[in-house]
């Protein structure tokens, strides 16, 4: 049999793009999500991630080694800085929803998204990642409230060898409310911020720019993932 | 392996960005006395007519948000860094940070009439009157000594210490507060080069309550309050450079927190701590050693470190 490369191409591009997700687009909660039934809400987090130095586009091992070196003295800086706050804020959503005299839960469980079964929908864009269904039957609840800081620290883009932009503050994470009636978003809110420094940058041993621009991706992140329920 | 030791150099000098300005004040302190009677002269470098910007207008890209100016380190680049608002991403052309400087400026035209009489010597001589330094110090005019105080004998055979700054202020895009940043060099005698004192010292004006018409706030009075106003915050960024010069703020960078400041109806965070507080005005140290000087009232929250 003659073998033909165009139709294997063909069939391999098919099946590599099958594999690909299309990111989950931002939910907004609907107006009138206040006024409608009684509902308990669990408010739970997953585990605050240790800060990093990110260094996205460093794509080969050895550009990861080269990049990493670059960022050595920067690194053990960042290991100084913390995540002030970010624990907090399942409180500080319990609190803004109990003023709006919604039934709020904390949830001391550190969520662990792995862990839980993955849920697919054919059907429904906005239908959740995972399998959220457990917690209605264990914590008796309508609504589950997840906050998911990924990434906090310094972000740096890399392409190869070649840093392609200044370093930056970085505060990544999602927030969304899953209704556990149908496992879908009631509200999903991805919050990336970058804060850059207005001058000089590299100032070792202290940074004083590039820390307070972490500070300022923290804080504008914190207010991020909060505002949605503040209003 | 020669041409990988090459490329691998290559990249680590790429990593090391060139600043996007040359450099940037840096705070400087030098642990110095002062005898009784230290004749003080204070000085304003710049144009004739007091500098005046726009808030630089967010440029849609969060990395400038709320970014204004930090002004560099020698005279020149100084003035040009501001003409430009040279803080803007490198991605923006020049055309386009102009353009955007320009359409900045432009909240500052229902105040022209103001601003164009009000020059640098009229706010060096209506500052005098109300900068409270230390009682060791005596201001004196540079060239005349002042009514409010006169040279005593033992001052004519000392030098004056010298007070150099740099105003320059920023009106809001809401027009609710000004923004003076004020560079300052003090100097222990007129001949020396090198300042024992450098830093930047900028401090906001009390907003006003929101009103349809800011314009006509700012406008008030003979001389209008955005003069009166500018005045005090000069007197103010003085005052708080001696007090940090002569060791009279309290520092305790172990208390560092990120401050949330409301600044002219925008949120403004800036890791630092504590250095001066009373009812009416705070004073905290960011992380380079500047001073901040707001009302009180503008400090919204406080995210502690603990």
């Amino acid at each position: 049999m003659k073998f033909s490369m165009l139709p294997a191409l063909v069939l391999s591009a098919v099946f590599l793009s099958g594999c690909v997700s299309a990111p989950q687009k931002p939910v907004s909660l609907q107006q009138d999500f206040w006024e409608k039934s009684e509902k308990i809400i669990g408010v739970v987090m997953t585990k605050v991630p240790e800060l990093d130095v990110y260094l996205p586009g460093a794509g080969c091992l050895l550009c990861i080694a080269v990049a990493e070196a670059n960022h050595t003295k920067l690194s053990k800086h960042v290991d100084t800085l913390q995540p002030e706050g970010v624990a907090n804020l399942k409180a500080k959503l319990i609190e803004i929803l109990t003023n709006k005299e919604i039934s709020a839960v904390a949830l001391n469980e550190e969520l662990d998204l792995e862990k839980l079964p993955e849920y697919k929908s054919k059907s429904n864009p906005d239908a959740a990642k995972y399998d959220f269904s457990k917690f209605q039957k264990e914590h008796n609840l309508t609504h589950l409230l997840v906050v998911d800081v990924r990434r906090l620290g310094i972000h740096r883009p890399y392409s190869s060898y070649v840093p392609t932009g200044d370093p930056k503050g970085h505060f990544s994470a999602v927030g969304y409310l899953v209704n556990l009636s149908d496992n879908t978003y009631a509200w999903y809110r991805p919050v990336e911020i970058y804060e850059g420094v207005t001058d000089v940058w590299d100032e070792p041993p202290k940074y004083p720019a590039l820390t307070n621009s972490y500070y300022q991706a923290l804080e504008a992140g914190k207010d991020s993932v909060l505002a949605a329920f503040s209003k | 392996m020669r041409q990988f030791l090459l490329f691998a150099s290559i990249a680590m000098l790429a990593a090391c960005t060139p600043p996007k300005n040359d450099a940037y004040t840096k705070y400087k302190k030098t642990d110095i006395q002062v005898t009784e009677h230290t004749p003080v002269v204070i000085e304003a470098v710049g144009q004739d007519k007091v500098m005046f910007l726009g808030q630089m207008i967010d440029a849609g890209n969060n990395s400038t948000k709320g970014a204004m100016l930090y002004p560099g380190a020698t005279g020149e680049m100084f003035l040009a860094s501001i003409i430009t608002h040279a803080v803007l991403e490198k991605s923006m052309g020049n055309s386009a940070k102009s353009k955007l400087a320009e359409q900045s400026n432009k909240v500052l035209i229902p105040y022209a009439s103001v601003l164009d009489n009000f020059s640098t010597k009229s706010l060096l001589q209506d500052s005098r009157a109300l900068i409270h330094l230390d009682d060791r110090f005596d201001v004196i005019d540079g060239k005349t000594s002042s009514a409010s105080s006169v040279v005593k004998d033992d001052q004519q055979s000392k030098q004056p210490w010298v007070v150099r700054s740099k105003p320059v202020y920023f009106m809001t895009q809401d027009e609710q507060a000004v923004i003076l940043k004020n560079v300052i060099e003090i100097y222990s005698n007129k001949k020396q080069k090198k300042p024992i004192y450098t830093n930047i010292a900028e401090v906001i004006s009390s907003g006003h309550a929101a009103s349809k018409d800011a314009s006509s706030y700012w406008l008030e009075g003979n001389p209008p309050r955005l003069r009166r106003e500018s005045i005090e915050l000069f007197s103010e960024s003085i005052e708080i450079a001696v007090t940090d010069l002569l060791s009279k703020l309290s520092d305790s960078p172990d208390k560092e927190i990120t401050f949330k400041l409301d600044q002219g109806g925008k949120t403004v965070y800036e890791r630092g701590y504590f250095v001066a507080k009373n009812e009416n005005r705070t004073t905290i140290r960011t992380l380079r050693g500047w001073l901040k000087s707001m009302p009180s009232e503008s400090l919204i929250e406080l995210s502690r470190a603990d």
